[in-house]
C-alpha cells in the first residue's frame, strides 16, 4: 500500500512537471500552474480519498470536452501552432486519467502522455531553465517508472502486498494455455480447484534507500549517455528539411523611439538579451578595463518629449572591410537572442564583417542590421572593430560619410524652441569655457550633470510639470531621473551650445562573467548616452596625426549618467551572490554554445579536439615545456579574478581541497562502517546459541510461571522441582503430573554435569512430559476445557 | 534437492518496451527532420535508461542459481508451499528483482494441456546470498504432475526489456487423493456388517476364536464349551475360554465407472468414489491389525493388498492417486478378484460410482450370477451418487 502512495504520488509529480515544461515551452504559465493543481488534487481527492473519481460515463464526457477544448486551441491557434494544440490535447487527456481509478494500464499510459508532452516541450523549449527541469523530469520519471516496475511485479506475485485489494480468485494465476480467466483448471470440480499464489521476498525494497541510490546512479549514467550521444550523433551541414519554427518565443528588444513622459518605475529585466567576448586579433582573450558601450542607434530629433529618427532607412550588403581597410582589429563575438529589433548592438564601429554575418549597413542611420529576424533560436556575429585602445573603447568614432555641408548638421542643432532656459542653463555650464573648444565644453556639461549636488540618478519617476518640457523640468525642477533624462539633457544643452549631438541607445556592459570571459547584457542594461559631432579640427592632436579615417570628423561619446545601475546593484548584492550569478550566466552561455548551438561546425570543432589534444601528448615539446607551464599555471598570477579573490588558483585549491576531503571523508566512513559491523557481528558471534539443556530448563520454568510459580534467586534447579512437585500436588488438576518437573532437571543435570547425550527415544518422552505439564497447567486454569479435553 | 542450472537464455522487448521504442523513434525522427538539438538530447536522455535496463537484466541474472524444494507428501485439496532458493553467486553486485517462474502440468490425458504457474519474486539477493521464497499451490485434483521447467528472468529496473533463461530439470510428483471424514453412518454400517459377519462365522463353526485357556462356569455359558477332563479332575464345571476374533480384514472395490461423455457430475462422483476408498485405507492402515485388500476397475484394472501398515497406506495412496475412470463394464472383473482373492471373513465393501440395487441375495443387481454365486459373504454396496452417500462419507 506504502508503494502504491508513493507511486501515486510520484506520478501525480511527472504529470505535473511534464505539464510544467510543455508550458514553459509554450510560454504559458497558467497551462503548468493548472497541471500542477489538479496533480495535487488528484492524488488528495482520488488517489488517498476516492470522493472525485470519474466513471465510465464521465470519463467519456471528459474525453470529449478535452478533444473539443483542443479543437477550439486549434481554431484559436491557427494551422501554424497545431502542435501546440495536439500537446495541449495531451496535458487535458492526462487530467482525465488521473481523476480515475488507478490501474497498471492507467499508470503506464500515464507516464506515456507525459513522456509525450515532454518530447513536444522539447522542440519548443530553449532556455537553460528548460533543461534544468529536463533533467530534473528525467530524475523523476526514471524513478517513478522504476517505482512502476515494482508495483506491477509485486502485484503480479503479490497482490496483497501490493495493494491491489484484488478478490480472492483472482489472486491466483493461470497460465494462458488454459484460456481461462478464472483462475481455476477447468478439469478440476467442486469441491476445490487448483491454484497457485505466488509471493514476493522484499516487498519494502523499492522504497527503500538502496533503490533510490539505484534509480539515482541510472539517473546520471542516462545523462553522461545522453550528452555522449548528443555528441556524437552528427549533425547537418546544411538541413535538407525546414528547421522548426515556433511562434511562442519571448523575444526582447529596445524601442526605436524614447519618450520623456512615461510614468512609473523602470522596470529591470533581468532577460539575458546577448552575450559579447572580446578576442585580439591572435585570437587571445581581449580584457577591457571599463564597461563597453554596445551601439544599436541614434536618435536625432527631439519635439513633444519624444526622440525619434527620422532619416530613411537604405541599408546596403558590403562588406565594411573594402571600404576602411583597417587591419588593426579587436574582433566581437555577438550571440544574440532572439529579439524584435533588426538592429545588431555592437560595441565601437564594425571595419570588418566575417563572411558568416550576413549582415546589412545602414550608412545613413549608421546602423548594423541582422537580414533575418530569427525568433526561434541564438544567433551569432562577429565583427571586427579598431575601436579598442589599451583595453578601453575609445571616445572618437570617425564618421563614415562626412557631412557634405552645413545643413547637413542641422537636424542635430535642432532645440525646440518651447525650451525656454535650456540655453540659459547650458551657458551657465559652460560659463568660462572657451567657445572654440568643444571638447572643453561638452567635459563642462557633462561634470555639470553628473554633479552628485545637482542631479540624482533615479529610476523611480517623479512627478514632472505637465506645463513645461520633461528635459526642462529636469533641468529645473525635479532634477532626478534616469539615463535618459541626462542624455536627453545633455544633448540638448550641447545643441544650444551650437556643438552637433544625439542621443545614442544601446546597452552598457555592466556585467562581466570571468568564468566564461564575456559580457552578459541583460535588458535591464538598456542605456542612452551622447555622442557630439567633432569636426577634424576640433579633434585631438594625436588623432589628426592619423588623418585618413578622421579626415571627416568624428562622434565624441560621452556618458552623463552619473552611476549605472547594475552598479547600484553591485553595491548592495553580496559578492557571493554575485559569483552564483556569473556561474548562472556561464552554464547559460554553455547551454547556449553547446547545447541549443549544436552544430556541425562546432560538432567537427569539438572533435578536433581530442585529435589536437593526442597530438600535443605525442608532441615531446609538450612534455618539455609542461613542468614549467603547470609552475607558471599554479604560481602564476592566478588567472582573473572575479568579485576580486576568486581566481584560477583559488579554483585549483578549493577543487583539490574538495577531492582531498572526499577521499578522507569516504576512508573514515569505510572505517566507521567496518567496525560498526565487526562489532555487530561480533556481537552476534559472542553470544552463543543457548543449548538443549537450557532450552528443555527454560521451558519447564516457562510452563510453571504460568502458574504464577517462579524461581526465586539463589534457588538450584533441584531445589526448584522440589519445589514445584509440592505446589502442583496442592491441585487435584497437576496432582497427576507433579512429578514431573523432577524428571526434567534430573535430564537437565545429566545432559549438563554429568556430559551424558540424551537419544531419540529420551527426548521425544522429555517433550511428552512437558507436553503433559503444560496441558495439565492449562485444563487447572481452565476446568472447562479440561473436561472437554 | 537438485540445483537448477540455467540451460538457454533470451532476450525480449516487453509491450511496455515497444511503446517506449516507438516514442524514441518518433522523438529521434523530429530532432533530425526538424534540426532541434533539445529533442536529440531528449533522445539520448531515453536511450540512456534502455542501455542501463538492457545492462541490469544482464547483470541480474548472471551466475544465478535456483533451486526447488518440494514437499515430501501431496495431497490434492490441500495447500502445500514450493520452495524456491535463489542463490547469487556474483561478488559484489546485487541481482535485482530476479522472478522464479515455476510450472505445473498434469501428467495424465484430462489435463496435458493445461497447466499453472506459480513463482516468486525475489526483489534483491545480495551477492553471496540465498534468498528464500515459496509459493502456495492447492492442487484439487490428484494424480501425477510434473513441476517444471523453471523460467528466471529480470526486468529490472523500468520493465522494458526482459531477459529469462529457461531451466529444463523438472520434478514429477504424485498428488495424493484428497482426504474425507468417515461419518456415523459409516460406523453403523459396518456394525450391520459385523453382524452379518458373525452371524454366517457361527454357520461356519468360526465364531469362538482361538482358545485362551479354562474358567469356571458361569451362567449362559454354552454347554459346548465346557471342558469335561478338567472338570471331572477339579470336581466344578469347567468351561472352555476363547478369545474373540476380531477381524479386521477389509477388501475395498472400487467401481470407477463413467460415461464415455462423462458430465461434471460424473466426474465428481469419481472423485468421490477415489476420495471415500483413500480415506478408509487411511483409517484403517492408522488402526493398524488385518489385511486389507483393495481392488479398482476403471480404465485399468488393478488389485493390490498387504497388512495395514503406513507403507500400505503410502502406497495404496499412490495407486489410487492415478487410477481413472472408464465406460467398460469391469465389474465382473472386480468380483471375480475379489472372490478368487479375498479370503473368507473378511469386511467386503463395493464403492461404486453408478447405482447398483442390492438383491435378495445380497448381490448387487446387474452383476453376473456366475460371479455373485461366488461371494461367501455379505458385500455392502455404496453408490457414491446415491442420496444416503453424505451419511458415510464427507470430503474435505
Amino acid at each position: 500500500m506504502r508503494l502504491e502512495l508513493v507511486l501515486q504520488i510520484a506520478i501525480a509529480l511527472m504529470c505535473a512537471l511534464s505539464a510544467i515544461l510543455l508550458s514553459m515551452g509554450e510560454r504559458q504559465p497558467l497551462l503548468g500552474v493548472v497541471a500542477a493543481m489538479m496533480s495535487a488534487c488528484a492524488v488528495y481527492f482520488n488517489d488517498l480519498h476516492g470522493w472525485v473519481r470519474l466513471r465510465t460515463k464521465g470519463e467519456n464526457v471528459a474525453c470529449l470536452i478535452a478533444v473539443a477544448i483542443a479543437l477550439f486551441d486549434l481554431w484559436r491557434f491557427g494551422a501554424d501552432s497545431q502542435l501546440l494544440a495536439a500537446a495541449n490535447l495531451l496535458v487535458y487527456l492526462q487530467f482525465v486519467l488521473l481523476f480515475q481509478q488507478k490501474t497498471l494500464r492507467r499508470y503506464w499510459m500515464l507516464a506515456l502522455l507525459s513522456l509525450m508532452q515532454v518530447a513536444v516541450a522539447a522542440a519548443l523549449g530553449l532556455d537553460l531553465s528548460f533543461g534544468l527541469v529536463l533533467f530534473g523530469y528525467l530524475l523523476l520519471s526514471l524513478g517513478t517508472l522504476s517505482l512502476f516496475f515494482a508495483h506491477r511485479e509485486i502485484s503480479r506475485y503479490s497482490p496483497q502486498a501490493a495493494g491491489e485489494g484484488l478478490p480472492a480468485a483472482a489472486n491466483w494465476r493461470l497460465n494462458r494455455r488454459s484460456g481461462l480467466r478464472s483462475g481455476v483448471l477447468n478439469f478440476t470440480q467442486p469441491p476445490g480447484a487448483s491454484a497457485i499464489s505466488s509471493s514476493t521476498v522484499g516487498v519494502d525494497e523499492p522504497v527503500s534507500w538502496r533503490y533510490g541510490r539505484l534509480v539515482s546512479l541510472m539517473s546520471v549514467s542516462a545523462l553522461a549517455l545522453a550528452f555522449v550521444l548528443f555528441f556524437l550523433i552528427p549533425r547537418f551541414e546544411k538541413s535538407p528539411w525546414p528547421r522548426a519554427r515556433t511562434t511562442t518565443a519571448s523575444i526582447v528588444g529596445i524601442p526605436e523611439t524614447v519618450s520623456l513622459r512615461e510614468v512609473g518605475r523602470i522596470y529591470e529585466n533581468p532577460e539575458a538579451v546577448m552575450r559579447v567576448s572580446f578576442r585580439d586579433s591572435q585570437n587571445r582573450i581581449y580584457e577591457l578595463r571599463e564597461p563597453p558601450l554596445f551601439r544599436g542607434f541614434h536618435l536625432t530629433v527631439y519635439d513633444d518629449n519624444r526622440w525619434r529618427e527620422t532619416t530613411e532607412p537604405n541599408p546596403v550588403s558590403m562588406s565594411i572591410e573594402e571600404l576602411t581597410g583597417a587591419t588593426n582589429h579587436i574582433f566581437q563575438e555577438l550571440e544574440v537572442r532572439p529579439t524584435d529589433n533588426e538592429v545588431l548592438f555592437h560595441a565601437g564601429w564594425p571595419v570588418q564583417l566575417t563572411s558568416q554575418s550576413e549582415l546589412l549597413v545602414d550608412f545613413a542611420r549608421e546602423r548594423i542590421l541582422r537580414p533575418h529576424r530569427d525568433i526561434n533560436q541564438y544567433r551569432k556575429y562577429a565583427l571586427a572593430t579598431t575601436s579598442f585602445e589599451n583595453g578601453r573603447q575609445s571616445r572618437f568614432t570617425p564618421v563614415t560619410r562626412p557631412p557634405r555641408d552645413a545643413y547637413a548638421l542641422l537636424p542635430y542643432l535642432h532645440v525646440p524652441r518651447s525650451l525656454t532656459r535650456l540655453p540659459d542653463i547650458a551657458a551657465e555650464a559652460a560659463a568660462g569655457i572657451d567657445p572654440d573648444d568643444k571638447l572643453a565644453l561638452i567635459k563642462a556639461v557633462n561634470d555639470y550633470l553628473v554633479d552628485p549636488e545637482r542631479f540624482a540618478y533615479s529610476l523611480q519617476s517623479s512627478r514632472r510639470d505637465p506645463s513645461m518640457d520633461a528635459v526642462e523640468d529636469f533641468l529645473v525642477n525635479n532634477r532626478q531621473g534616469h539615463c535618459e533624462y541626462f542624455a536627453s539633457a545633455m544633448t540638448l544643452m550641447l545643441r544650444s551650445l551650437n556643438i552637433p549631438a544625439r542621443m545614442a541607445i544601446g546597452y552598457k556592459g555592466d556585467e562581466y562573467n570571468a568564468l566564461g570571459y564575456f559580457y552578459q547584457v541583460r535588458q535591464l542594461h538598456a542605456h542612452a548616452w551622447v555622442e557630439a559631432y567633432l569636426t577634424f579640427d576640433e579633434l585631438p592632436a594625436s588623432l589628426r596625426s592619423r588623418g585618413g579615417e578622421w579626415a571627416g570628423g568624428a562622434w565624441y561619446t560621452v556618458d552623463p549618467s552619473p552611476i549605472s545601475r547594475v552598479d547600484e546593484i553591485h553595491a548592495t548584492t553580496a559578492m557571493q551572490f554575485l559569483t552564483l550569478w556569473q556561474l548562472a550566466d556561464y552554464a547559460r552561455y554553455l547551454w547556449s554554445g553547446y547545447v541549443m548551438g549544436m552544430d556541425a561546425q562546432r560538432q567537427r570543432s569539438l572533435y578536433e579536439f581530442p585529435l589536437v589534444a593526442a597530438k600535443n601528448l605525442a608532441d615531446r615539446k609538450f612534455w618539455i615545456n609542461l613542468p614549467g607551464e603547470a609552475e607558471d599555471f599554479i604560481w602564476g598570477d592566478g588567472g582573473p579574478a572575479v568579485n576580486g579573490w576568486f581566481n584560477r588558483r583559488v579554483a585549483l585549491a578549493a577543487v583539490l581541497m574538495a577531492i582531498a576531503t572526499a577521499i578522507a571523508g569516504q576512508l573514515l566512513w569505510r572505517r566507521i562502517r567496518g567496525r560498526w559491523r565487526r562489532t555487530a557481528a561480533g556481537r552476534a558471534s559472542t553470544a552463543p546459541p543457548p543449548r538443549a539443556e537450557t532450552l528443555l530448563f527454560r521451558r519447564l520454568e516457562s510452563i510453571l510461571a504460568r502458574r504464577d510459580f517462579h524461581r526465586p534467586h539463589g534457588q538450584t534447579p533441584l531445589e526448584y522441582a522440589t519445589a514445584a512437585r509440592g505446589h502442583l500436588a496442592r491441585s487435584p488438576a497437576t496432582r497427576t503430573v507433579a512429578n514431573l518437573p523432577r524428571g526434567v532437571v534430573d535430564s537437565f543435570y545429566r545432559l549438563r554435569f554429568a556430559g551424558q547425550g540424551l537419544d531419540k527415544d529420551e527426548l521425544h518422552l522429555l517433550e511428552q512430559s512437558l507436553a503433559r505439564l503444560e496441558a495439565a497447567i492449562a485444563a487447572g486454569d481452565n476446568p472447562a476445557g479440561a473436561q472437554q479435553a | 534437492m537438485p540445483i537448477l542450472k540455467a540451460s538457454r537464455y533470451r532476450l525480449a522487448v516487453n509491450a511496455e518496451g515497444w511503446c517506449y521504442l516507438a516514442v524514441l523513434v518518433l522523438i529521434l525522427l523530429a530532432a533530425l527532420i526538424r534540426d532541434i538539438n533539445l529533442l536529440l538530447l531528449l533522445f539520448g536522455m531515453l536511450v540512456g535508461p534502455l542501455a542501463f535496463s538492457w545492462a541490469a537484466v544482464v547483470v541480474s541474472l548472471r551466475r544465478v542459481v535456483v533451486e526447488r524444494r518440494l514437499p515430501d507428501e501431496l495431497a490434492a485439496g490441500e495447500p502445500f508451499d514450493v520452495e524456491l532458493h535463489l542463490t547469487n553467486g556474483k561478488r559484489y553486485l546485487n541481482s535485482w528483482a530476479v522472478t522464479v517462474d515455476d510450472r505445473i502440468v498434469r501428467l495424465d490425458g484430462r489435463g496435458a494441456h493445461d497447466a499453472v504457474e506459480g513463482g516468486v519474486l525475489f526483489f534483491r539477493t545480495e551477492p553471496g546470498q540465498t534468498s528464500r521464497g515459496a509459493y502456495r499451490v492447492r492442487l484439487a485434483q490428484r494424480g501425477k504432475y510434473r513441476f517444471g521447467p523453471v523460467t528466471v528472468s529480470s526486468q529490472f529496473p523500468l520493465g522494458l526489456l526482459r531477459r529469462s533463461m529457461g531451466v529444463d530439470d523438472v520434478a514429477t510428483v504424485v498428488v495424493l487423493p484428497r482426504l474425507g471424514q468417515m461419518q456415523p453412518g459409516w460406523m453403523q454400517l459396518g456394525a450391520a456388517l459385523t453382524h452379518a459377519s458373525r452371524h454366517s462365522d457361527r454357520r461356519l463353526g468360526l465364531r469362538e476364536g482361538e482358545f485362551l485357556g479354562l474358567r469356571e462356569w458361569r451362567s449362559g455359558d454354552s454347554s459346548r464349551w465346557i471342558h469335561w477332563r478338567t472338570t471331572a479332575r477339579k470336581g466344578e464345571l469347567m468351561v472352555r475360554q476363547f478369545e474373540r476374533r476380531q477381524n479386521h480384514d477389509l477388501a475395498l472395490l472400487v467401481d470407477l465407472w463413467q460415461p464415455a461423455a462423462p458430465t461434471p457430475a460424473h466426474l465428481e462422483r469419481v472423485e468421490l468414489a477415489v476420495s471415500m476408498a483413500a480415506t478408509l485405507l487411511r483409517e484403517t492402515c492408522r488402526q493398524g491389525g488385518g489385511r486389507l485388500w483393495i481392488a479398482t476397475a476403471g480404465r485399468q484394472f488393478a488389485l493390490f493388498q498387504g497388512a495395514a501398515s503406513l507403507a500400505l497406506l503410502r502406497d495404496g495412496l499412490e495407486r489410487l492417486a492415478v487410477v481413472e475412470a472408464d465406460d467398460h463394464q469391469r465389474l465382473g472383473a472386480l468380483v471375480a478378484a475379489a472372490h478368487r482373492e479375498v479370503p473368507r471373513g473378511a469386511r467386503c465393501m463395493l464403492i461404486s460410482t453408478r447405482p447398483l440395487a442390492a438383491g435378495s441375495a445380497g448381490a448387487p443387481e446387474g452383476l453376473d450370477h456366475r460371479f455373485a454365486d461366488k461371494l461367501m459373504q455379505p458385500i455392502e454396496i455404496v453408490d457414491v451418487g446415491s442420496p444416503q452417500f453424505d451419511r458415510y462419507f464427507q470430503p474435505a
